[in-house]
């Protein structure tokens, strides 16, 4: 474990480099709508001609996974270990997918009816910086977009994101339009988690200085707005979507097991709960409880050597 | 992490606080080495040979290592999370106890308990 913090749901190893993880990189839906171009040619034969409109996408597309490979592989052979180091190639970063986010958005005014406007907005919403601009791609997305095979992505964007009024409103306006259980149910886990996460991390956001001075207002007003959330709505959203959503998939488990988890946690688990009790081992041998310890400060630290 | 535990330790000896640890390496011999090397000097329950899926981790759902929780006199949680203002946590429920504490760390590495991404990435 080192100095690292590892996700078991989530590995990312440099969040401050989120395009160099490979794992998830952010055109990987939008490769998903491509046919590569030998298939695409055997395919002109059958077929009637190639639509323009696709391929000025594919172009916008492809320059953007050329710019982010070789900036993968630069990023890759310098080393970077420090914040300070990988700053010019977080600047640089910035800088090409505010470009291809120009492109993007240009082609959805040109062609807003065109099946690929989805992969321009669902690329804004997981790439963009620009606050503004990405709020307007989510609420496309989800005025017109809920029904479409890809939109799963969307709604993780959401739930992963820091935790908002906006992304609550989402998640909701998700939920309400959505026809396919498996992105209603996954809606309405979510809203019911972040709903639970915003409070949770509410006051050790807003009592950490280094955290809170990076807040914008409308953020910093969101979490003193959640450290009031009811324990009793957030358990009612999420049992509701374990009883009529309970085998759609969350990140590889079924909704109602991984609602189970997060129930136990929220109501034995969470800040303000009298802890459960732990009776275990020491590294000698000796049997000891958590209990024992009644009476002090605890610092309870789940860690590892690996 | 192990610098500013021991820091913790050594600070706030004589005071009612305690750093416990559930240690989820796989290797006992191994680890004994390793508590010897880095002067760990807190106690810690081990989670067994199943490390990271053992029987405490597991039920307490932990995702993310290293998981940190403050737990005041009662045994209430008042904090849980990956990293972040610890000491400001741990002094402000000492307080609440009429022990005030400036707890200062010499040698401070830049990885305080905190993993990466604890920054809410």
């Amino acid at each position: 474990m080192k100095k690292r913090l590892i996700l078991i749901a989530v590995a990312t190893l440099l969040p401050w480099l989120p395009g160099l993880a490979g794992a998830n990189p952010p055109a990987a839906t939008v490769m998903q709508e491509t046919t590569p171009s030998e298939t695409q040619d055997e395919k002109k034969q059958e077929e009637p001609p190639a639509d323009p409109v696709l391929t000025e996408f594919q172009s916008i597309e492809a320059e953007f996974q050329q710019a982010m490979a070789d900036w993968q592989q630069r990023v890759r052979a310098s080393n970077v270990k420090t914040r300070e180091e990988a700053e010019p190639f977080i600047k640089e970063r910035k800088e090409f997918v505010a470009k291809s986010t120009s492109k993007f958005l240009e082609f959805t005014q040109k062609y807003p009816r065109h099946e690929k406007a989805f992969d321009c907005y669902l690329f804004v919403a997981q790439n963009s910086e620009d606050a503004s601009v990405k709020k307007v791609a989510l609420q496309k997305l989800i005025a017109d977009h809920t029904n479409h095979a890809n939109f799963s992505q969307v709604l993780l964007a959401l739930a992963f994101d820091m935790p908002s009024q906006e992304n609550l409103d989402g998640l909701q306006a998700i939920f309400e339009r959505a026809e396919d259980p498996q992105v209603k149910g996954l809606a309405q886990f979510y809203l019911g988690k972040s709903m639970f996460d915003a409070k949770s991390n509410a006051d050790a956001y807003l009592n950490d200085e280094s955290i809170k001075s990076q807040l914008d207002p409308a953020s910093i007003a969101f979490l003193e707005k959640a450290k009031e959330f009811e324990e009793a709505d957030y358990l009612e959203i999420l049992r509701k979507a374990a009883s009529d959503f309970p085998d759609v998939d969350v990140m590889g488990q079924k909704l109602r097991v991984v609602t189970e988890k997060l129930l136990y946690e929220i109501e034995f688990l969470s800040v303000g709960k009298v802890a459960p009790e732990i009776e275990g081992e020491d590294l000698d041998g000796e049997a000891f409880k958590l209990s024992d310890y009644r009476g002090k400060v605890v610092m309870l630290d789940f860690w590892g050597d690996w | 992490m192990y610098p500013h535990e021991r820091s913790l330790v050594k600070q706030l000896a004589g005071k009612p606080f305690a750093i416990i640890g559930v240690n989820s390496d796989r290797d006992l011999d191994v680890l004994k080495e390793r508590i010897k090397e880095e002067n760990i000097t807190w106690r810690s329950f081990w989670c067994g040979e199943e490390g990271t899926g053992g029987p405490i981790p597991s039920a307490w759902n932990v995702q993310g290592w290293p998981t940190i929780y403050i737990l005041d006199e009662k045994g209430v949680i008042r904090f849980k999370g990956h990293g972040g203002d610890l000491d400001g946590v741990i002094a402000k429920l000492l307080a609440e106890m009429g022990h005030q504490v400036q707890i200062k760390h010499e040698d401070e590495s830049t990885d305080d308990g905190e993993g990466k991404g604890s920054d809410g990435e």
